[in-house]
């Protein structure tokens, strides 16, 4: 095999693959990605046996051929090659890479060892935006739990109902949903599907503004194709928990907020806020919010601001790195703050996004103190 | 010699709606339901225990004692704040502060003698500055362990301040009622009366033998060394703790692993208890035995998702002796129950999907309030 690669573009597309590498695997081939070059293209693949990742590259093919090649270490390679050409050159089981007057010469694996590219048969396709996706990815991806014993919960969402598809993520305490309509479906109409984080974070860095992605949806996989890109990727297998169910239907007061001027209090609260909880005090009465935050160790703060409000006073508390979340994530300089309940999920909503929903759920306020409140 | 102190809030939360409303002052207050609510009295001023009103009391009947009373709905936010800062004036003399409630508190002095002087002259620092910074009194207990430090804060309540001195404790003991003693419950209380034992100088006086047949050997032991004065609990800080474990040696090596088992759900309990008081969950449980030749293995399970449940911990602890140390009928000298990996507990964050037991939880609840307010022998688990 004998390929020139641009550098620039074989380091793009390195870097679509090289996530998806799981170094760390026991089989050392899974370290590995393969090149093919053929007489239409050349190929980079890459695996961890859950989630497979191709990608189409411009390329001179002079002899076609396939290798395989350490990611870490071609990535490491590709980086610091002077721009211009780049040529791979395999013989046997030896591979040179070259660029400007630098050689590196290296021992491959066989090429056969290395995991077929997955055939899925998908029931369903859909067809979205790519700006779509990306709006989908923001809104959910947050809410995502680092770590949780609850698998379902490790990716978002995707739920297909009446033409529309549905995606949602939370770790219990936050969550994001947002609706948008598909531009194209084939195959079933309803549908309900678990895609994991991991291939998530591989699509946010791949998919831009323009143009459109294809999701094929298989009984056990679902794959992703757009431009010259491919991945695919084992579904997340169990019951995600029913949101429906908790996201409240009407509310008792709906509160318009600045989203800066409150997010710049909660800022200053959270310096001061309980280390053991996060808990910061929120205190809504006409005209005012007060802000407040105490913890053992440093001391306590109080703040206000100036709001539309009017109406009898109350208190909310918040773990204050919930708001923050939300308020990055939610698009307007106002959002509206619904409320159900002190003790009830808190929906935040944008005027300019009626398709998109954001809930935290509060901490506690004791009855008596509600009590108090509502004196 | 350790110093310990143990400082007690004088009648907390009534002292703290006095401090808010000085026009309170001098006049019995009651606080907890209304009079025509069903709850009871979480405190009483000292103005309103004269007319017999005491806290766990229904609020009714304190109305029937004390018509005069001023009764005020409990504050909780209010005193939990009032609470940190009293704790905040502990931390400036010793890292070793366990809460035992907002109002009581054990702290360990001993190395901060060399920095502070004496344990008394810290006591009385101390005494002084929740006074003059915040305006309340405590009553305040100096003594060599926690046991000894307790009873004294109490003897003189309120604004009282009693110093043990190392060497007069079972003197200082000796003419108190034996239900003052940890452990001893209305029941045990009874028995000892019938043994002629109502005084805890009596128990020093009855024949070591005679307890041993009537409570067996564990409790007449304990009986015994709290009647010296002597325990040796550490203080334990309440500041993220790295482990929390239980365990006991046995008087006489123990083959019944029924009887094993039991000892095992005790530590459980005691453990999760203790991780829920201070406010944590843990990912892992260790188990710990010591057999006849000292050896002392231990063996630990990871839970999937950390818990401060008592019936998780005790059924995790169980599996261990079952499947790795309870090697068919061998005996024990000690037996130990751990848990590390320890995560705050997000206290009051409310969750969109309940998971897990939440009964379970519930009775967790339950019982850790019954026994925080009614003592540790008024209920057990079956």
């Amino acid at each position: 095999m004998k390929v020139i690669f641009e550098r620039q573009s074989l380091a793009s597309g390195i870097s679509l693959i090289q996530n998806i590498v799981n170094s760390a695997s026991t089989m050392p081939i899974l370290a590995n990605i393969l090149i093919e070059a053929g007489a239409e293209s050349t190929t980079i693949y890459g695996t961890d046996l859950e989630s497979f990742g191709r990608v189409e590259m411009k390329a001179q093919v002079e002899e076609g051929g396939r290798v395989t090649v350490n990611a870490r270490l071609l990535a490491d390679i590709v980086k610091l090659m002077p721009e211009g050409e780049v040529v791979m050159d395999a013989t046997g089981n030896k591979l040179t890479i070259s660029g400007g007057r630098n050689t590196y010469a290296m021992g491959t694996m066989p090429s056969d060892d290395f995991p077929e590219w997955p055939r899925i048969e998908a029931e369903t396709t859909l067809v979205l935006r790519q700006a779509d996706l990306r709006r989908i990815l923001h809104n959910t991806m947050f809410a995502i739990p680092v770590r949780d014993p609850r698998k379902v919960l490790m990716g978002v969402l995707f739920e297909l109902n009446g033409g529309r598809l549905t995606c949602v993520a939370t770790d219990g305490r936050k969550l994001g949903k947002i609706t948008i309509e598909p531009t194209e479906i084939r195959g079933r109409d309803s549908i309900s599907v678990i895609l994991p984080k991991r291939i998530l974070e591989e699509l946010d860095k791949a998919i831009g503004e323009e143009g459109e992605i294809e999701l094929g949806i298989s009984d056990r996989q679902v794959s992703f194709t757009l431009d010259n890109l491919s991945y695919v990727s084992a579904r997340l297998e169990g019951t995600y928990p029913k949101y429906d169910a908790v996201i409240p239907q009407s509310f008792k007061r709906t509160i318009r907020i600045q989203k800066t001027t409150l997010a710049d209090a909660i800022n200053r609260a959270a310096i001061v806020a309980e280390r053991r909880h996060h808990s910061i005090l929120l205190k809504f009465s006409t005209g005012q919010i007060e802000i407040q935050a105490q913890s053992s160790e440093d001391g306590t703060y109080e703040g206000a601001i100036e709001t539309d409000y009017q109406g009898e006073s109350f208190k909310l508390a918040f773990n204050h790195q919930y708001l923050q979340e939300i308020f990055k994530v939610t698009p307007d300089p106002q959002v509206d703050l619904k409320i159900k309940d002190v003790n009830a999920p808190i929906v935040f909503e944008c005027e300019s996004d009626p398709q998109s929903l954001f809930l935290v759920m509060p901490v506690r306020i004791s009855e008596i103190e509600e009590a108090e409140a509502n004196v | 010699m350790r110093a310990i102190l143990h400082i007690d809030m004088d009648a907390f939360f009534a002292s703290v709606e006095v401090l808010d409303r000085p026009e309170l002052r001098g006049r019995p207050v009651i606080v907890g339901d209304t009079p025509e609510g069903r709850g009871v009295v979480a405190a009483a001023s000292y103005e309103a225990r004269r007319f017999g009103v005491h806290s766990a009391m229904s609020a009714a009947q304190a109305r029937r004692l004390c018509p005069g009373g001023v009764f005020i709905r409990p504050r909780h936010r209010r005193y939990s704040e009032i609470s940190k800062k009293i704790v905040t004036i502990f931390r400036d003399y010793t890292p070793l502060v366990e809460t035992i409630s907002l109002d009581e508190a054990f702290l360990d002095v001993t190395a901060s003698q060399k920095l502070f002087g004496t344990a008394v002259e810290i006591g009385r620092a101390i005494k002084k500055r929740i006074k003059d910074e915040i305006g309340l009194t405590a009553s305040v207990g100096v003594a060599p362990n926690k046991f000894l430090a307790k009873i004294a804060s109490d003897l003189e309540k309120p604004n009282g301040f009693v110093v043990i001195e190392p060497g007069t404790e079972a003197a200082r003991l000796a003419t108190l009622n034996v239900n003052r003693l940890w452990g001893v419950g209305p029941v045990m209380d009874r028995e000892l009366g019938r043994l002629g034992i109502r005084l805890v100088g009596d128990i020093l006086k009855t024949d070591p033998k005679r307890l041993e047949r009537r409570f067996g050997m564990e409790s007449a032991r304990a009986l015994i060394d709290l009647a010296r004065g002597l325990d040796d609990r550490p203080v334990v800080p309440d500041s993220a703790p790295k482990s929390i474990s239980e365990e006991t040696t046995f008087e006489r090596d123990i083959g019944d692993s029924a009887r094993l088992v039991e000892i095992l759900d005790g530590l459980a309990d005691e453990v999760a208890r203790r991780m829920r008081r201070q406010g944590y969950r843990a990912r892992t449980v260790h188990l710990k035995a010591r057999y006849p030749d000292f050896t002392t293995p231990t063996r630990s399970l990871t839970l999937p998702s950390p818990t401060a449940s008592t019936v998780a911990i005790r059924k995790a602890a169980r599996e261990l002796f079952e499947q790795k140390l309870g090697r068919a009928g061998r005996a024990l000298r000690l037996i130990g129950v751990g848990v590390s990996g320890l995560v705050p507990e997000d206290e009051g964050q409310l969750e969109l999907f309940r998971e897990g037991d939440d009964r379970a939880e519930k009775i967790d609840h339950l019982i850790d309030r019954i026994q925080k307010k009614h003592g540790d022998d008024s209920i057990r688990r079956g």
